[in-house]
C-alpha cells in the first residue's frame, strides 16, 4: 500500500493502516536510535516515543513527501534527549543485535552472509569509534539517505559545511575500519 | 658567433632543427673553440646513455626534507575521488600518490566499500513486542492514557541526574516553611513539646528505652486496675529481669545526663525527683 494511502486511513483512525504503517518503519526509526544511544533498550523505548508523538500529530497533515524525514528527525531528537538525559556510553562492543538476521535475508549464501555480517560488525564497531558529529553526519547521509540539503536544515548548517564532514567523517571511518581490518575493501 | 650563441643553438642543431643561414656558423665555431667543442660532446653523450629509474625512496627522502607526506591532503581529497567529484587535475594526482602510497591506496579501496555497507545498518529489527507496545500505548482508553502518561512522565522526572538533589532542595524548603518561618502552626510544635513534656511524668531527657519502658509500665497499671485482678506471674517476672538487667545501664546514663547538663548549664545538675523535669524545661526555655 502506498504511503499516502496509509497516512489518509490512519488519519481516519483505522487501526490495521497504523498498525501496517508501524511496522513498515519501525526497523528504520529503531535502526536510526540504535545509532545515537547503543543500547537496544534505551533504542526501543525511544522508538516507540517517537510513534505515539507521530499518532498524536496525524492529523496536522504531513505528506507523504515530507513524512519520512520528518519522521527521522523526530527519532534523532528523542535519542538526543535521552542521551542528553543520561551520559550514553559509547559502547563499541555492543553486537547490534540484528547484523546477521539482517544481512542473511539480503545475501546470496550462507558464505556471503557471514562475511556480509562480519563486514557489519566491523563497521558499527568503527562507527561506534567516531565523535558524536562525524557519526550523526554519516548516519544521515550514508546509512539513511537523506540529502545534502535536508541534512542542511535538519541540522541548522550551511550546505558546504555539510558537504565538508561528510568527506572528512567518510575518511574518518575509513581509517578506523582500515585499523580495525586491514584487509577491508581488499 | 660567439659561446653563448653556440650554447643557445646547440640542441635545435643536435635534433636538427637549426636554421639553415645559422648552420654555418655553428659548425664553425665548434671546429674552433675547444670548449664549445667539448660541451657538444657531452650532450651528445647524455642523449645516447638510457636513463635510469629513480629508487622509489628517493621521493619520500625528498618529501621528508620538504613538505612532509602528502598523506594528509590526499586523504582529504579521496572521498571526493570515490565520490566522482574531484576535479580532473586533483584526480591524477591523487591517484599517482595512491600508486606510491599503500595506506593511501588501502584507503582508496575501503571507501567504495563503506559506500556499500554502510546502508546495509538503516535497518535493525526491534523485539518482536515492539509494534505491540506501540499499538497499546496508542489505541487504549483515554484513562489508562492517562495514567501512562503521568508514570512516564514520573520515570522521565527520576532519570534527571540532579533528581534527588532537587528533591532535597524542595523538602528542605517545605520542613523550613511549616517548622521555622514565623506565622506558622507548626512552628508552635517546638513549645507545644515542651509543654508537654513539663507536666508528663515521662523524662524530657530520657532515652528511647526508658520511655518504653515508662509506657509498658503505665499499661500494666492501668490493665490491673481495669482487670481488679494481679497480673500473671510471668509479666511480672518479665518486668523485674528488665529493671535488674538495664538497672546498671539507667545509671550510668543517668550519670552522664547529669554531667551533660552540668557542663551545659555551668551549674550544678538539677535536683532529682518530680521537678526534674519541669527544671529541665525552664532552662530549655530560657536557653
Amino acid at each position: 500500500m502506498e504511503l499516502a494511502t496509509l497516512l489518509d486511513r490512519c488519519r481516519q483512525g483505522d487501526a490495521l493502516a497504523w498498525e501496517a504503517l508501524v511496522r513498515k518503519y519501525e526497523a528504520r526509526v529503531y535502526g536510526m536510535a540504535m545509532h545515537y544511544l547503543r543500547n537496544s533498550a534505551e533504542a526501543q523505548d525511544a522508538s516507540q516515543d517517537v510513534f505515539v508523538r507521530v499518532w498524536r500529530h496525524l492529523g496536522q497533515g504531513v505528506g507523504e513527501t515530507i513524512f519520512v524525514p520528518w519522521l527521522l528527525c523526530l527519532t534523532r531528537n528523542a535519542s538526543i534527549d535521552r542521551l542528553r538525559r543520561r551520559k550514553a556510553r559509547r559502547d563499541t562492543a555492543e553486537l547490534c543485535p540484528d547484523a546477521t538476521r539482517s544481512l542473511a535475508a539480503d545475501a546470496a549464501g550462507p558464505e556471503e552472509a557471514t562475511m556480509a555480517a562480519s563486514r557489519r560488525k566491523l563497521v558499527w564497531g568503527a562507527l561506534g569509534r567516531l565523535g558524536h558529529a562525524n557519526r550523526e553526519i554519516l548516519l544521515l547521509k550514508e546509512i539513511q539517505g537523506l540529502d545534502l540539503q535536508e541534512i542542511a536544515q535538519l541540522l541548522a548548517v550551511p550546505l558546504g559545511t555539510v558537504k565538508s564532514r561528510v568527506h572528512r567523517a567518510r575518511a574518518e571511518l575509513a581509517r578506523h575500519v582500515l585499523v580495525l581490518d586491514p584487509s577491508y575493501g581488499d | 658567433m660567439d659561446c653563448r650563441a653556440f650554447e643557445a643553438l646547440l640542441d635545435s642543431w643536435l635534433q636538427g632543427q637549426a636554421p639553415a643561414k645559422e648552420l654555418a656558423g655553428i659548425e664553425a665555431h665548434a671546429a674552433a673553440c675547444a670548449r664549445c667543442r667539448k660541451l657538444h660532446a657531452l650532450v651528445l653523450a647524455s642523449l645516447s646513455t638510457p636513463t635510469l629509474e629513480a629508487p622509489r625512496s628517493l621521493t619520500q627522502a625528498v618529501l621528508a626534507r620538504t613538505t612532509g607526506p602528502a598523506c594528509g591532503r590526499a586523504g582529504e581529497l579521496l572521498p571526493e575521488l570515490v565520490e566522482g567529484t574531484l576535479g580532473n587535475e586533483d584526480a591524477k594526482l591523487v591517484q599517482l600518490h595512491a600508486e606510491l602510497c599503500e595506506a593511501c591506496a588501502a584507503m582508496a579501496r575501503a571507501l567504495p566499500r563503506l559506500t556499500a555497507d554502510l546502508p546495509l545498518l538503516a535497518e535493525m529489527q526491534p523485539d518482536p513486542s515492539f509494534a505491540r507496545g506501540v499499538l497499546a500505548r496508542t489505541t487504549h482508553t483515554p484513562l489508562r492514557r492517562l495514567s501512562a502518561r503521568i508514570a512516564r512522565v514520573w520515570g522521565q522526572l527520576v532519570l534527571r541526574p540532579r533528581f534527588e538533589l532537587e528533591g532535597a532542595y524542595l523538602g528542605f524548603i517545605l520542613l523550613l516553611g511549616l517548622f521555622v518561618l514565623g506565622g506558622s502552626r507548626a512552628s508552635q510544635l517546638s513549645h507545644l513539646a515542651l509543654d508537654i513534656a513539663a507536666t508528663n511524668p515521662v523524662s524530657v531527657a530520657a532515652s528511647p528505652t526508658e520511655r518504653l519502658v515508662t509506657s509498658l509500665r503505665q499499661a500494666t497499671r492501668d490493665a490491673r486496675a481495669r482487670l481488679g485482678a494481679p497480673m500473671p506471674l510471668a509479666i511480672d517476672s518479665i518486668e523485674h529481669s528488665w529493671n535488674k538487667t538495664t538497672w546498671p545501664l539507667r545509671q550510668a546514663a543517668s550519670r552522664v545526663r547529669s554531667s551533660f547538663w552540668k557542663l551545659w548549664n555551668g551549674d550544678g545538675p538539677p535536683a532529682a525527683g518530680e521537678g526534674t523535669n519541669r527544671a529541665r524545661a525552664a532552662s530549655i526555655r530560657r536557653a
